[in-house]
């Protein structure tokens, strides 16, 4: 294969994943922005017929899915590869092929949705919010579930690089990088990324449960309101959304405001004001509070006026730490010796835009005046002034500030500040407008002529063309400046920071918190070298992305659904297979060397990493268990008796056995821990043993509902819908437990563990005594009351 | 910055637009405040090729704690003023929540469906497109949706709420300027491709033209019998005079043999009610679902609806309008 393309095929380094993930979330934010203009286009003018109102929706849908999770957040997390390790002085990512498997989960999501566009019937058209049951039973086709197995794959990303990030600040610190002397951008890192770790699982259940109801036919969300008043499934999903929904807007704009803590320093001369404050109140104020305000996104949806004032409270609560912020980074101009280079002038245009959007935002706060705003352009408005004012602005200054450091050469000026200022102008244009167009509803794909209405979206299309074609700039200067671009001093801005030391481009460090020796593993722990390659990870997403559009055909072709799927199964076999083979054979074990590590000093990293993925995984099931238990209350229909459906006995017997295998893996992690080979074969041996007749029966119980007919997962009532749901995702954790452990036993008898060496069953241990526990929930839940 | 003008004098439209002119104010002066300080600094402290001198630092700053002072000054200023905001938009919770009134608000249901909005009167009467109120009096809106999430406003009043599959949702307003007001009533969330078109127009006429508008309109009777004729056993419960202060369905609890039809008789002239099944025994079809009706169909004095029960076991039953006091059961017997 070419060397080039294998490089960016097959790499685990920080740096080219960072590149890939900068170039690919360009591309994501281009068909994002093409699908904006479309939009525009068609507004220009009242009854304008460019879009049919499907494709409009469409467009709209997959522009707000796009623009946040394809294009704004890795955009940020090309940073957060690229500069981020370098700031804090790490060799790599903690877990390098993680971190490739999260960057080919994310394009391969990326272009499983778009793919949607394709399908007969076309893509998703509910809106970026999905909301139920529109996004279930009403846009039926393999486009839109298509669409949202993309989202599931870009979920299953971010929680991947949310662990290898967390754990890449937590161990890979070099000597002398204390919790003190960490950057401000690496600290908005960790606050994103604490934000990201728990928020995403909401959707992720929320979404398992939404593609249930379409390819499997439950109705968790999509009861028909002829069935039963109290259903409820579209307020449900209004809170799971939400509950995701509001902190991933806090995901978006805090990397960005990183990054104007890292821009405003250099090029006003004087430390940032305040610093201290601005960590303070963003980690133990928003943060926090980021997750207790979903609800302002559903004042009127009928809730109690005592909900609507209490989150209204906490809404203006969380807008105190970003007045803190603000005022921070205006003070830090003061008594300052300001060069006007384009990151500053990007930088300051952020912070202006912001204040502009974090105002409106406030008006959006209050309950009352949201009976007017909610729907309309108003909203759009106020959050586009936030997102792409507040973080694309920023991150945009991220671009030029570090792309000296990227390329290695400096970007051309002329272009740069041309791009700022019809950047800056074209997005006024465009979006100040739409305040003005508070009584439209959002969405609509066309209006009749109404006065204020149509030069309201005259000026704002016009504004649209001047802010989308000024990124053509941004993009003629990036291939302007990686081809003739003049070559760039190591540090041509003077800045401070670790990650504009000579070494991170080639040379030696000279940096006084790294030992001289640190600069020469630049690149020796999973760098270019060839063996540091790895194909599993791309083959791996890969095999996903064949599984789910198999998948999304399931229920219009089920045959050749179930053949794309069956290889696409197959593929992830033999990644998978490849994967623990790489590790029997400790292909990826590296030398990490001496490191800031407090507070985990005595952690191991892995036990670590399980530990923030299972807290991840708690969050689905919680949110899984919950939606039971809501459905349950609010049913329509009188829930089955206990044992009048589910056999009891079979339950106890179930419980029983997983209880044993659960006790089974502890004695296997003490032979581990004592380095007994033999009983730990044995002792995981009987835990496999267990774990599969757990399966065989409950496999047993499922063929036994099916044949009998009287309670089939396509029987579309609310006790089948939530049984065969909750029970098969614990199943789904179940067999994962099994693949592990027939890897584990391998491993153990070609003595892959000694007394020093076992964190892989550790690992297991914890994750099974999880799906131990998940059973003690679930097992009552349906099957005693 | 917006053209606050007030389409009609209407009470709703008063308590928001007072209530936007203190955020417009406040929000205005803050933002104006901060941006021009900001960019005079920027001018100020700009980098001049003139002068050679290094930048002045001052120690304080550099501790990374800087003026806290004045940042719990700045904390304490906007709480204030954001503290100031939210005690006037507790203050306007009347735009959400009705007045209490001496006399009758007219009741109006509104149903949405992809893509039109039907109204239901109280005599039954049902149009669509175009909903009609009379001027200066009270009126509630109960909104509901039958299929896809949507969301009812009326631009002309500053008032609108969801409505949403499964949940039932207020609106008031006191229109106080008669007319037409085209296209007044639009869908707020998206609802599938017709959302841009789901329309109506909102009519405001005086008290004469609407009462004998009103009066003029043939009741649509909505009551629904079981298909086939009642063959088996037959038993009636009462929806008494007063059911809308407190008065429960009699009897409350009965107890029949399967196959037995029982006919609800409402004989209150006080409000609509009707009869809805909220759980039946495992097997059975929900009579409301067997009989077609849609959630809150209305029943009012005069008219009856009958369901004939087979399936053994208790039957829960109430008046969706009147769930705190009219909720009674039937036990059938096999």
């Amino acid at each position: 294969m070419d060397p080039w393309l294998k490089r960016w095929l097959f790499t685990t380094n920080h740096k080219d994943i960072g590149i890939l993930y900068f170039i690919s979330a360009l591309y994501f934010g281009f068909i994002g922005a093409i699908l904006a203009v479309f939009m525009r286009v068609q507004l220009a003018i009242p009854l304008n017929d460019f879009l049919s109102p499907s494709a409009y929706d469409q467009a709209v849908t997959l522009h707000g899915l796009i623009m946040i999770l394809w294009f704004l957040s890795p955009l940020a997390i090309a940073f957060m590869n690229y500069i981020m390790p370098l700031q804090i002085g790490a060799k790599d990512m903690a877990m390098p092929r993680l971190n490739a498997f999260g960057y080919w989960m994310f394009v391969f999501g990326g272009l499983t949705a778009t793919l949607g566009f394709f399908l007969p019937g076309g893509n998703a058209s509910g809106g970026w919010t999905t909301y139920v049951p529109l996004s279930t039973a009403y846009t039926p086709g393999p486009g839109p579930t298509l669409a949202f197995l993309g989202l599931i794959m870009l979920v299953v990303s971010i929680t991947m690089g949310s662990v290898n990030i967390l754990l890449t600040i937590g161990y890979m610190r070099a000597p002398g990088i204390t919790w003190r002397k960490i950057p401000m951008f690496t600290w908005f890192v960790l606050f994103t990324i604490l934000q990201m770790l728990f928020s995403f699982p909401s959707l992720l259940a929320g979404l398992v449960m939404l593609v249930s109801d379409r390819v499997l036919g439950t109705v968790i969300f999509s009861l028909p309101v002829s069935q039963g008043v109290a259903a409820g499934g579209a307020i449900l999903w209004d809170d799971i959304f939400w509950f995701f929904g509001h902190p991933e807007v806090y995901v978006v704009l805090l990397p960005g405001f990183g990054m104007i803590t890292e821009i405003l320093p250099v090029f006003s001369g004087r430390p940032l004001a305040e610093r201290n404050i601005i960590l303070a109140v963003t980690g133990a104020v928003i943060v926090p509070l980021s997750y207790l305000v979903w609800e302002h996104h559903m004042f009127i949806t009928g809730v109690s006026l005592t909900e609507d004032e209490a989150f209204s409270v906490a809404t203006l609560l969380i807008s105190l730490p970003f007045d803190v912020i603000i005022l921070a980074f205006v003070k830090s101009l003061g008594r300052a010796t300001i060069r006007l280079t384009v990151p500053m002038l990007f930088a300051i245009g952020s912070i202006i835009l912001f204040i502009i959007g974090g105002i409106t935002g406030v008006f959006l706060s209050s309950f009352v005046l949201d009976v007017v705003f909610r729907g309309t352009y108003f909203v759009v408005a106020h959050f586009h002034y936030v997102m792409v004012g507040a973080a694309i602005f920023a991150l945009f200054g991220g671009i030029y500030f570090y792309l000296p450091k990227m390329t290695g050469r400096l970007y051309h000026n002329g272009l740069a500040m041309s791009h700022f200022i019809l950047s800056f102008i074209g997005f006024n244009v465009l979006y100040f407008p739409m305040f003005f167009l508070y009584e439209m509803p959002r969405r609509i794909y066309t209006y009749q002529s109404i006065p204020l209405w149509n030069e309201m979206n005259f000026i704002a299309t016009i504004g649209a063309y001047i802010f989308a074609g000024a990124q053509i700039l941004l993009v003629l200067n990036l291939i302007y400046t990686v081809r003739g671009g003049k070559i760039s001093p190591p540090n041509p801005w003077g800045a401070t920071g670790l990650e504009w030391t000579p070494h991170v481009m080639g040379a030696s460090s000279d940096h006084a918190a790294v030992p001289a020796s640190h600069g020469e593993h630049e690149g020796a722990y999973g760098g270019h070298h060839e063996e540091h390659y790895s194909q599993r990870p791309i083959q791996l997403a890969l095999s996903i992305m064949v599984t789910f559009f198999g998948l999304c055909l399931f229920t219009y072709f089920q045959r050749s659904s179930l053949l794309i799927m069956l290889a696409g199964a197959i593929l992830a076999g033999y990644a998978l297979w490849g994967w623990g083979k790489d590790d029997t054979e400790n292909k990826f074990k590296f030398d990490e060397g001496p490191g800031e590590r407090w507070p985990f000093t005595n952690i191991p990293k892995l036990r670590l990493g399980m530990w923030i993925f299972l807290s991840s995984d708690i969050i689905v099931f919680g949110a899984v268990i919950a939606t039971d238990l809501y459905l349950r209350v609010n049913s329509p229909v009188a829930w089955p008796l206990p044992g009048s459906i589910h056999d009891v006995t079979v339950g106890l017997i179930l419980t029983i056995i997983l209880l044993t295998s659960g006790l089974t893996a502890v004695l296997g992690l003490q032979a581990a821990k004592q380095g007994n080979n033999t009983n730990l074969i044995r002792y995981l041996s009987i835990t496999f043993a267990l774990g599969s007749a757990f399966m065989i029966i409950k496999a047993g119980e499922w063929y036994g509902y099916l044949t009998s007919g009287t309670f089939t997962p396509w029987g579309g009532t609310l006790p089948e819908s939530t049984y065969f749901l909750t029970v098969g995702l614990h199943g789904a954790h179940v067999t994962a437990g099994l693949v592990i452990m027939a890897y584990l036993i391998n491993k153990a008898r070609k003595n892959g563990f000694s007394k020093t060496n076992f964190t892989g069953v550790e690992n297991f241990a914890m994750y099974w005594a999880f799906v131990d526990l998940v059973w003690v929930f679930v097992f009552p839940l349906f099957y005693l009351i | 910055m917006f053209p606050v003008v007030l389409d009609v004098e209407a009470p709703t439209n008063v308590l928001f637009f007072t209530l936007l002119k203190y955020y417009l104010f406040i929000g205005f002066a803050a933002g104006t405040v901060v941006t021009v300080w900001m960019l005079y600094w920027i001018v100020k402290y700009r980098e001049r090729k003139d002068v050679k001198e290094a930048p002045v630092y001052h120690h304080e700053d550099e501790t990374g704690w800087g003026n806290w002072r004045t940042v719990v000054l700045t904390l304490l200023l906007t709480g204030g003023l954001l503290a100031f905001v939210e005690y006037e938009t507790f203050a306007s919770t009347g735009l959400i929540v009705p007045p209490a009134t001496t006399g009758d608000p007219v009741y109006i249901n509104v149903t949405a469906q992809q893509f039109y909005w039907t109204f239901t009167y109280p005599n039954g009467h049902t149009q669509i497109a175009n909903l009609t109120v009379p001027v200066n009096e009270i009126v509630i809106l109960n909104i509901t949706s039958l299929d896809v999430d949507h969301s009812f406003a009326i631009d002309s009043l500053s008032v609108g709420k969801d409505a949403i599959p499964g949940e039932h949702n207020f609106v008031w307003f006191n229109a106080t300027q008669t007319g037409t007001f085209i296209n007044d009533i639009r869908c707020r969330e998206l609802c599938g491709i017709g959302h841009a078109g789901m329309l109506a127009n909102f009519t405001v006429a005086s008290q004469t033209t609407y009462n004998s508008w009103y009066a003029s309109l043939s009741a649509v009777h909505t009551t629904t019998t079981s298909s086939g004729s009642v063959t088996g056993p037959t038993q009636t419960v009462i929806l008494p005079q007063g059911a809308s202060t407190g008065l429960n369905f009699s009897p409350s609890s009965l107890t029949v043999a399967s196959g037995t039809t029982i006919t609800f008789m409402d004989q209150d002239t006080g409000a609509p009610h009707n009869v809805w099944f909220t759980s039946v025994p495992t097997g059975a079809t929900n009579p409301n679902s067997a009989a077609g009706q849609s959630s809150y169909y209305t029943l009012t004095a005069g008219q009856s609806v009958s369901f004939t029960l087979t399936t053994p076991g208790l039957y829960h039953y109430e008046c969706q309008f009147h769930t705190g006091w009219m909720q009674a059961t039937i036990t059938v017997t096999g």
